[in-house]
């Protein structure tokens, strides 16, 4: 073996160190339908320390390095494109160090999963507000590196807006530290923010300082039917122009209306062009106001029928047909390829025309789902890939629908990040100055190019 | 992988959304991909599209630390059976490599003394001999209205002899008519199930099987859950047919006999706050969801409080899918990990319906020096059930 191998294996310990050829398959993809290469070496280290540790050794022996959480990313961010590479799997480091009710802060290590963090802080009376639809899996560290928004994206933004600081073991294996507890921030760089979504291209982070909320007092669910998509994209126009941010607000076309009902029928009517779920949240006395605002500008929209949730379980069921959708796409084709366009909130009925008209002249079958609220759509397209006629027409719908949304002032991505999957669109949307800025701060950071290569862009562009 | 042909348009199936992390207990508790459903469907498909060849030691490896607890399954988005598909590479990964070690010993120990332990076949009913209900008053190997089978577990294992001889003196007491199957009876046959010797499994079934349709009995009841998905779900299958019998478990037949009034329970039964372990092959796999509940509810001073993941999301305990036989640590950290959820409701007790659930949250319990009880039903209901069987 290796010298530097046994050097790894002695940082992390016997039973965190994988070699087995059969181990590591399963660390070549993540949740993308692309098959990358399989890795070398998966370490699960435990503290920072062996993380830095590690990257020593990774940047003298110019080795790959890619940080790994859950693996629930949908752009091929994690996927390795070099069979040498060192995978640091940080599901490992997962305690919840601290919640800090007088500051209104956690810290918590990269590994935690969302979803428990989240129930964690709620059990004290606060609110963590992201939350990805992988929640239940994905990790703290993961949503940190990918931006990662949700539903709630709409009135409270994505992780971004809850990271206070970070530490971040860099390519040479130095510790960062970026930030503080403090909610005001006007100190050199914002270092915290530049790693916040740089899909761990420029560091490892390992520790997360994150702020907290109250928890709202009251909330209302309601489901919006609409016979046309048209007049379900004007309304969710409509209801910001009007001055009202709900906390959520969901949108589902027909065709993923008509795939639930197929395979889990939750009597949402499969001839409606589309539904709105719009949940509102805060003081009760203000939300029952808001929610008779948000109906009345469904009205003038046309709006079929409008229905609040009269109780917890009501709410439950409209939100469980929401998350039957991606179940639905994987049971209806072998592949779904999901896409993340956002645009300015004014341009979203154009954006769901566009999708809807882009389908037709390909002749690829797309269902839509989107985070109307924040211009978020999430265009799939139901394919079979091993067919290479449809295939080749899949890429290029793929692609004009992200340049379409560029087109209209938006960009690659809300919240999933470029990965592999859009990485050669990135030049349409940044332009040449814009990379050429972001590839001098990953040369200053990253001069081997040893973190999570060959994501992000093409370094031809 | 030719073997497993028809399970292929099944695993490439799985879309890698990751979703069976949340459900996989040996994941929650490892981290490791290899041991989540993604992953082995992963090394399945790369059997198929030739990045490996044949079912190696190290797949066998992973394969054999599942828990057949059917959890990701039942939560996967495209619905793939990840645990039918762990079974048949179990299957065919015996045909390629041979029986592993540890299979090896509980196979002779069938073999030749009819249980997994390797104790003496003639020791198997020697827990009748401590129970409280007078054992000659007990039929065994006579037709009756049932059989009881009581399992190897509960017959060799002295931890949890106190499940059969509990269980009988509420027969008794209830004026059930009821035989035991004595010193013939064998395992079941779920740990040669389920690692993989279906023929094995066969005829140890077929033995049990002619035992109680040459006593004219119709009705088997077991408190076991892994006896009863043996005798429910597999036996049909390996007989290719009806056996022609009515399986029972514990809590059903205790249910029933709740709801006729059978069952009197002292009043000044001590106050008492207990949780409830769903065992996965009754619950999960047959929905015996409430009867035990019901049981519970029933029994003065008795308070449930539910953990956070119960039903049709119940954890496994940590012992099934001959986990603790192939991984002993391995099961000994998903049992600590649903002490945890129990101890979360701040329950004095768990309470559960199988006898490899109660043996493992025992270790469980032990392992992490939690503060909590782990009883079987049976032996929560006779604790507090007024009987002359004293």
């Amino acid at each position: 073996m290796n010298s530097y191998k046994e050097k790894l294996k002695a940082i992390v310990g016997e039973g965190n160190y994988f070699e087995e050829y059969e181990d590591l398959l399963c660390y070549s993809y993540d949740a993308t339908y692309l098959t990358g290469e399989t890795p070398a070496i998966v370490l699960f280290p435990t503290t920072t320390g062996q993380v830095s540790d590690i990257m020593k050794i990774a940047y003298d022996q110019e080795i790959p390095v890619i940080p790994r959480g859950a693996g629930t990313c949908i752009a091929g961010n994690y996927m390795p494109v070099d069979n040498r590479t060192i995978i640091i799997e940080l599901k490992r480091m997962n305690k919840i160090v601290e919640i800090d009710r007088e500051n209104l802060t956690a810290t918590v290590e990269a590994g935690v999963i969302t979803l428990e963090f989240a129930q964690a802080v709620e059990r004290l009376g606060l609110f963590y507000p992201p939350d990805p639809a992988s929640q239940k899996n994905s990790t703290i560290g993961g949503n940190v590196a990918l931006n990662a928004g949700g539903p709630r994206g709409a009135k409270y933004g994505n992780t971004l807006a809850y990271v206070l600081g970070l530490e971040v073991v860099l390519a040479d294996g130095r510790i960062l530290k970026t930030g503080s507890k403090c909610l005001k921030q006007s100190s050199g760089y914002n270092l915290t923010k530049l790693f916040v979504g740089s899909e761990g291209t420029l560091g490892i982070v390992t520790r997360v300082i994150l702020k907290l909320l109250p928890k709202p007092e009251a909330k209302k669910t309601m489901l919006a039917i609409f016979n046309k998509l048209d007049e379900a994209a004007q309304a969710v126009s409509g209801i910001i122009a009007g001055g009202i941010i709900p906390a959520t607000l969901e949108l589902m076309d027909n065709k993923t209306i008509a795939l639930i009902d197929q395979f889990k029928p939750t009597g949402f009517p499969p001839d409606a062009e589309a539904v709105l779920i719009i949940e509102v949240d805060g003081p009760a006395a203000v939300i029952d106001d808001e929610l008779n605002q948000i109906i009345e500008i469904c009205r003038e929209n046309s709006v079929r029928a409008a229905r609040t949730a009269q109780n917890a379980q009501e709410a439950e069921e409209i939100w469980e047909a929401r998350r039957a959708s991606y179940g639905v796409f994987t049971r209806a084709a072998r592949s779904a390829l999901t896409e993340d366009i956002t645009v300015p909130r004014n341009r979203f009925p154009e954006m769901m025309r566009r999708i809807r008209e882009i389908a037709d002249k390909y002749r690829v079958d797309v269902v839509c789902v989107a985070h109307a609220g924040d211009g978020n759509t999430h265009p799939s397209i139901l394919a079979d890939l091993d067919d290479e006629d449809q295939k080749e027409r899949v890429e290029k719908a793929m692609e004009e629908t992200a340049l379409a949304g560029i087109e209209l002032g938006g960009c690659l991505s809300g919240e999933h990040g470029i990965g592999v999957v859009k990485k050669n669109w990135m030049i349409h949307e940044h332009g040449a100055v814009g990379l050429a800025v972001m590839q001098s701060i990953k040369q200053a950071l990253d001069p081997k190019n040893i973190l999570n290569p060959g994501k992000l862009w093409t370094f031809e562009a | 992988m030719k073997e497993l042909e028809s399970y292929k348009d099944r695993a490439f199936k799985c879309t890698r959304c990751g979703f069976c992390q949340y459900h996989c207990p040996v994941y929650t508790v490892t981290g490791l991909e290899p041991l989540v459903a993604r992953g082995r469907l992963e090394m399945v498909k790369a059997g198929f599209d030739g990045r490996m060849a044949g079912f190696s030691e190290h797949l066998m490896k992973r394969m054999n630390q599942c828990l057949l607890c059917g959890n990701c399954a039942q939560n996967c988005p495209p619905a793939v059976e990840t645990d039918k598909i762990v079974e048949a590479c179990r299957i065919a990964g015996i045909k390629e490599n041979g029986v592993p070690a540890q299979l090896m010993t509980i196979q002779k120990n069938i073999s030749e003394e009819g249980n997994i332990t390797g104790e003496r076949r003639g020791h198997r009913m020697l827990w009748l001999k401590d129970a409280k209900a007078a054992a000659e008053e007990v039929k065994v190997n006579k037709p009756g209205e049932y059989a009881y089978f009581t399992g190897c577990l509960s017959a060799s294992s002295p931890s949890v002899n106190s499940i059969p001889q509990s269980f009988v003196r509420i027969l008794k007491t209830a004026d059930v008519d009821f035989t035991l199957l004595g010193e013939d009876e064998n395992c079941c046959g779920y740990p040669l199930a389920v690692g993989g010797l279906t023929g094995d499994a066969l005829k140890i079934a077929g033995e049990n099987i002619r035992m109680v349709q040459k006593l004219g009995i119709k009705k088997v009841v077991t408190s076991c859950s892994s006896c009863y998905h043996m005798w429910k779900e597999y036996y049909p299958k390996l007989f290719e047919g009806e056996t022609g019998l009515e399986i029972v478990h514990s809590t059903q037949l205790l249910a029933g006999l709740a709801a006729e009034g059978k069952l009197k329970f002292r009043e000044e039964h001590r106050p008492v706050t207990v949780t409830y372990h769903d065992p996965c092959n009754i619950g999960r796999k047959y929905g015996i969801f409430d009867q035990p509940r019901d049981i519970i509810k029933s029994i003065p001073g008795v308070t449930l409080k539910e953990m956070r993941f119960i039903r049709e999301d119940a954890r496994c305990c940590g012992g099934g899918g001959n986990l603790e036989i192939n991984d002993p640590a391995l099961s000994g950290l998903v049992a600590q990990d649903r002490i945890k959820q129990a101890m979360e409701t701040g329950a004095e007790v768990i309470v559960t319906a199988c006898q490899q659930c109660t043996r493992t949250l025992r270790t469980g319990a032990r392992l992490s020096g939690a503060k909590i009880k782990v009883t079987d039903i049976c032996e929560l209901v006779s604790e507090a059930l007024i009987s002359e069987w004293e």
